[in-house]
C-alpha cells in the first residue's frame, strides 16, 4: 500500500490544476460595472440631423462596427437575425467614412434601426469599446452585457433573448 | 572676441532647454498611462502600447486632465467603462485577495518544504 506521503503532493498538484482550470473554463462575467449612458448623439450616416444613439427603446443593442473589419462583415448576417427577433440594433460606424458605410449597407442590406458615424472613433472610449466589432446590450440606457468581438448565432438564444425576456418580467 | 564667441556658443547650446515648453498635463498623462493597461494588448500599459485604442484613451486622458479633472476622476471614468482590465494593479478586494496572497503563500509553502527537507537530511546524516 502507498504511504500517504507519497500521494499527498500529487493530490495537491491535481487540486491546484483543477483550481486553475476552473478559472479558465468558467467564463468570467465581462460586465464589470454597469455603465449608464447619458444621451449620445452622432452624425447620421444617411445625412441630415444628428442621430440619437441612446434613449432609444427599453431594450436595444448598440453595435460598434466598421466595414474595414472582416469580422464585422461576417457578423452582419447575425445582426440581421437579431433584428428579426424584434430587437432594435443601433449601429455605430467606427473610424470610417460614412460613404463607405452607405455602400456597405446598400450592397449587403441594413439591419440597423439607426446608424451614427464616429469618424475619429472618439465615441469608442466613451462607450468603453476597445475595437470593432463590439456589441453592447442596453436596458434602460444601462450597459447590461458586452460582446467583445463578434456576436455568434448561438448567443442570440443563449444570451440576448434571455436578457430581453428577463427585463420584461421585472 | 573669444569671450563673445564662448558666450554665444553656450547660449545657443542652452537654448533648447529654455525653449522646451514643459507641458504639465503631458507629463501627467504619461505617468497616468503608465499605470493603466491597454484593453487589447494584455500586459502592456497604455503608454507602451501602439494600438489605436491606447492612443485614443491617452488623448482622452490628456483632454480630461487639461480641462481640470483630477486623476481620480479620470481613472473612475475609465474604470466604469473598461473595468479591472484597465488597471495595471487592481485593488485588493474580496475576490482578488487570493490572487494577491498567492505569491506569499507560495513562498511560505516552498520555504516550509525546504525546511522539512533540510531537517530530514540533518537527521539522516547524524
Amino acid at each position: 500500500m502507498l504511504h500517504p506521503k507519497k500521494y499527498v503532493p500529487f493530490l495537491l498538484f491535481i487540486s491546484f490544476c483543477l483550481f486553475l482550470g476552473y478559472s479558465v473554463f468558467i467564463p468570467s462575467k465581462n460586465n464589470p460595472k454597469s455603465l449608464v449612458l447619458k444621451s449620445v448623439s452622432l452624425p447620421n450616416v444617411f445625412g441630415g440631423d444628428l442621430v440619437n444613439i441612446t434613449s432609444f427603446e427599453d431594450f436595444y443593442l448598440i453595435h460598434v462596427f466598421a466595414t474595414w473589419s472582416p469580422l464585422c462583415e461576417m457578423e452582419l448576417e447575425t445582426i440581421k437575425k437579431i433584428a428579426q427577433h424584434k430587437v432594435s440594433v443601433v449601429g455605430i460606424a467606427y473610424k470610417e467614412n460614412p460613404r463607405d458605410v452607405l455602400n456597405f449597407i446598400t450592397k449587403k442590406g441594413n439591419p440597423y434601426s439607426r446608424i451614427g458615424a464616429s469618424t475619429n472613433g472618439s465615441i469608442g472610449v466613451e462607450l468603453g469599446v476597445s475595437g470593432p466589432p463590439e456589441t453592447l446590450v442596453m436596458k434602460q440606457n444601462k450597459v447590461i452585457y458586452r460582446f467583445k468581438g463578434p456576436v455568434l448565432e448561438s448567443d442570440i438564444k443563449q444570451i440576448i433573448l434571455p436578457l430581453k425576456n428577463k427585463g420584461e418580467k421585472a | 572676441m573669444n569671450v563673445f564667441k564662448t558666450i554665444l556658443l553656450v547660449t545657443l547650446l542652452l537654448l533648447p532647454n529654455f525653449s522646451r515648453a514643459e507641458n504639465v498635463y503631458e507629463e501627467k498623462t504619461r505617468l497616468l498611462s503608465q499605470h493603466l493597461r491597454c484593453p487589447i494588448c494584455n500586459g502592456q500599459s497604455l503608454w507602451e502600447s501602439q494600438s489605436p485604442i491606447a492612443f485614443d484613451i491617452q488623448k482622452l486622458i490628456y483632454q480630461k486632465l487639461s480641462s481640470g479633472q483630477s486623476e481620480k476622476e479620470v481613472i473612475d471614468f475609465l474604470y466604469e467603462r473598461y473595468g479591472d482590465a484597465i488597471l495595471m494593479a487592481p485593488g485588493v478586494r474580496k475576490d482578488t485577495f487570493f490572487l494577491w496572497m498567492f505569491p506569499i503563500l507560495l513562498l511560505l509553502g516552498a520555504g516550509f518544504a525546504v525546511y522539512i527537507f533540510i531537517k530530514k537530511q540533518d537527521k539522516n546524516s547524524s
